[in-house]
């Protein structure tokens, strides 16, 4: 395992983004501490810095960090300088930014002069203006905390070069640092194993399908015939490398021409620093911006609020990272699900030395399926927790989160009836009152007048009352009102796959050969093939 | 990583042998496709990222199976940055306590943590000329503090540090968490705090026979007040 850690990823990088999730907060220590400890950063920040990282899109943000540290090193008889500015007073969420800043504004201060408007920073030198957004210092931060944990003596660097009265020391700034990161990255992004990679199943792909749609079949003739490639002995691997190859030539596909040659790959990782802006900000564009759903599956549904265990996650993880490609390889999923976790087990017990078991899986399909449909049960009811919260916080998103709970909790006849009690009751407002907005009395008042409304709330509160993770245990502990229903929409989107994904496999064993195959004999069959795939790759005898 | 899995159970060994000879052929083959160096990329980036992103952190740690990613103990994981400063800032906190002793014997978190010290201390008094190695200095005097070792008259086996800040801050709150003194030579150092600094005065008593002592009298110790 350490070794796919190391896959095109070096340990270190591996450990210095782990190092940056894990930075607590100059909060932590000054005592002002609630339940949960302090990050300096979130999750979404680092990722979004591994996404620049990855892309070698960071010129951007080096000239902007280069702009930013200028007035804090030439102005340091107020602002005390890079250390206390973004280490000790850690100035760098929009709001303690502006409260930092502003101050300084009011000095008249010259080259560079600032002042603040909607956005955030403005510097101005006698040439050009510049604008740092206020919501992009954070990010920014994150970048020096990783040039300062890996550059030798990288502070005192750019307090050398913003410190000299040239004009383009900003400019020259920016290009150091671009130069200093480019070597700290050419030795912990080694990517000839992943080149090697993408070049195996591209030539199986040309060489297999007639068309470049890929399906279950192809992942299952893939992985059979990679027996003795590095990298495919797990049937899960196979499946997530044809995926990423499959969505590499989508995206591709439907992204905007660009000229970009060969050695603009090379480029990206060895020839040399000056790597075209261009190729690095599409290959950027490409990747994380044009599906922000596929590429960032939502894991921060296990941290704070905890909405979902790690464990239940796990169980869906795929299902998110698939997105809606996943009726493409629906059976796939399964198999991985069942036949994978058998093989991670089996690999397991050989490397423990202990007697392996080869006789079946834990679960079979339709337990796993089973499975993920307890899966929905227990999001609708945590779904219910954020209505009541919500509730509790007299937002009136409360009840469209509610609603949105019932849905997944109850048989279709009850949801209808409570969308129609919900619909007579909106019309009734409108009927009655000037067409205004929903207000959270108007919620107060339909308690009143609908039992059933009553009802369901009361079973939202007590939903709550049991439930003691983090984010849901005690009302002086809950979070804004926004992440509950963020929350909820992707406990739903995830309820949507799991429907999507059974809807998928039953028309896919319907359409076998013009006939429908059970679920139960779809296992058997598979189980038979498995069994002998899994006995020439572990060289395990039959019983 | 796979052929050393299938190396660890029965009949791995010639699979290996075969694999190695199929991999030159198949080499061959592959460089006769045409690639698209686009996609190429596209495909590296998606497979790192999920490397780097909270992605693989997640499932890695719920899948118990495949737990064997070392958990790497604090003790031997790199301090960052932001933790020095922390440290610096806070040397009482029990987090800074268990990493000192862990930037005493790295030189070069050593360095940067000295660096810091300079950064956010208010005064600092570099190594001192002495007599000799062996000799005790008992008095230092700097722009902007004068410190004293004095012997409690009262126990011998005592002495008082005292503390005289010349500017006194006009801002009372600046010592509202009193001053810390860190005391660093070489690989040991120590943080004593004076928590009652009155008019720019602080004193308290440390027993003769410490490592302080040994270390505040030192002539090479380097001080910083923060």
């Amino acid at each position: 395992m350490s070794n796919i850690v190391e896959y095109g990823v070096s340990q270190t990088l591996q450990a210095e983004f782990d190092m940056l999730r894990d930075t607590l907060s100059m909060r932590e220590y000054e005592g002002k501490r609630n339940s949960e400890l302090n990050k300096k950063y979130t999750a979404k920040t680092i990722d979004k810095l591994a996404q620049y990282i990855l892309c070698r899109n960071y010129g951007k943000a080096c000239l902007e960090l280069a702009y930013l540290c200028w007035p804090i090193v030439r102005h340091q008889d107020y602002t005390k300088g890079l250390l206390h500015f973004f280490w000790i007073e850690e100035a760098i969420s929009p709001s303690q930014f502006r409260n930092t800043i502003y101050p300084l504004t009011k000095h008249d201060l010259q080259t560079p002069s600032i002042t603040m408007n909607a956005m955030g920073l403005v510097i101005s030198s006698p040439t050009q203006d510049f604008t740092v957004s206020a919501s992009r210092v954070t990010l920014l931060s994150a970048l020096l905390e990783l040039l300062v944990g890996n550059i030798a003596n990288v502070l005192e660097d750019i307090e050398a070069h913003l410190s000299t009265s040239d004009t383009k020391c900003v400019g020259k700034l920016a290009t150091y640092l671009q130069k200093k990161l480019y070597e700290f990255l050419k030795v912990h992004l080694p990517t000839a194993n992943l080149q090697q990679k993408y070049r195996y199943i591209h030539h199986w792909v040309v060489e297999n399908i007639d068309k470049q749609k890929l399906n279950d079949e192809a992942v299952l003739n893939f992985w059979s015939s990679a027996i003795n490639e590095e990298g495919y002995v797990k049937f899960e691997n196979a499946l997530d490398d044809i995926v990423d190859y499959q969505s590499a030539y989508e995206q591709v596909k439907n992204a905007r021409g660009i000229h970009f040659s060969q050695s603009d790959e090379a480029s990206l990782r060895t020839q040399s620093f000056e790597l075209d802006e261009n190729v690095a900000n599409w290959l950027y564009e490409t990747i994380f911006e044009s599906n922000e759903n596929a590429i960032m599956p939502p894991t921060w549904l296990v941290d704070a609020p905890k909405f979902i265990t790690k464990k239940d996650y796990a169980c869906v993880s795929r299902l998110f990272e698939l997105g809606s490609t996943l009726t493409q390889f629906p059976l796939s999923i399964l198999r991985s699900a069942v036949f994978g976790q058998w093989q991670n087990l089996i690999i397991q017990q050989a490397r423990d030395k202990r007697d392996v078991l080869i006789d079946r899986p834990q679960q079979d399909y339709t337990s796993y399926l089973e499975h993920l449909n307890d899966w929905r049960k227990q999001a609708s009811n945590t779904i219910l927790c954020c209505a009541a919260i919500l509730y509790e916080q007299q937002d009136v998103r409360c009840l469209t989160v509610l609603s949105q709970g019932i849905e997944l909790l109850v048989k279709p006849q009850e949801s209808q009836e409570f969308r129609h009690m919900l619909q007579r009751l909106v019309m009734t407002n409108e009927n009655n009152q000037d067409k205004s907005q929903l207000t959270f009395s108007h919620i107060n008042r339909w308690l009143l007048q609908s039992k059933m409304l009553n009802n369901f709330f009361l079973l939202a509160k007590k939903a709550l009352a049991n439930n003691n993770r983090i984010g849901f245990k005690h009302s002086d502990y809950y979070h804004e009102a926004d992440i509950y229903e963020q929350g909820t929409d992707h406990l739903v989107r995830g309820a949507q796959l799991i429907h999507d994904l059974t809807q998928t496999v039953l028309q896919q064993l319907a359409n076998t050969n013009g006939q429908t195959v059970s679920l139960e004999t779809f296992f058997t069959s598979d189980l038979f093939i498995f069994k002998s795939e899994l006995v020439k790759r572990h060289g395990l005898e039959h019983e | 990583m796979n052929k050393k899995q299938s190396g660890g159970v029965k009949g791995g060994g010639n699979a290996n042998v075969r694999s190695n000879a199929a991999d030159k052929e198949k080499g061959k083959n592959a460089s006769a496709v045409a690639l698209d160096p686009k996609q190429s990329a596209v495909f590296v980036v998606k497979q790192q990222y999920k490397q780097l992103a909270h992605v693989a952190l997640v499932t890695q740690a719920s899948e118990t199976l495949e737990s064997d990613k070392k958990v790497v103990p604090w003790q031997t994981r790199r301090i960052s940055f932001a933790e020095l400063v922390q440290c610096a800032c806070f040397p009482f906190a029990t987090k800074s306590q268990k990493r000192m002793h862990v930037i005493k014997r790295d030189i070069s978190l050593y360095t940067q943590y000295e660096w810091i010290l300079e950064k956010v201390s208010f005064a600092s008094s570099s190594e001192q000329v002495a007599a000799s190695t062996d000799s005790k200095i008992m008095s230092r005097t700097t722009d902007y503090f004068d410190f004293q070792i004095k012997p409690d008259n009262s126990n011998t086996e005592q002495v008082h540090l005292l503390l005289s800040l010349k500017q006194v801050q006009e801002n009372n709150s600046t010592y509202a968490k009193g001053v810390f003194l860190h005391c660093m030579l070489k690989d040991e150092f120590k943080v004593l705090h004076f928590a009652n600094v009155l008019d720019g005065q602080a004193q308290i008593i440390i027993e003769k026979d410490s490592e302080t002592y040994h270390l505040i009298t030192s002539p090479n110790t380097k001080l910083y007040l923060c």
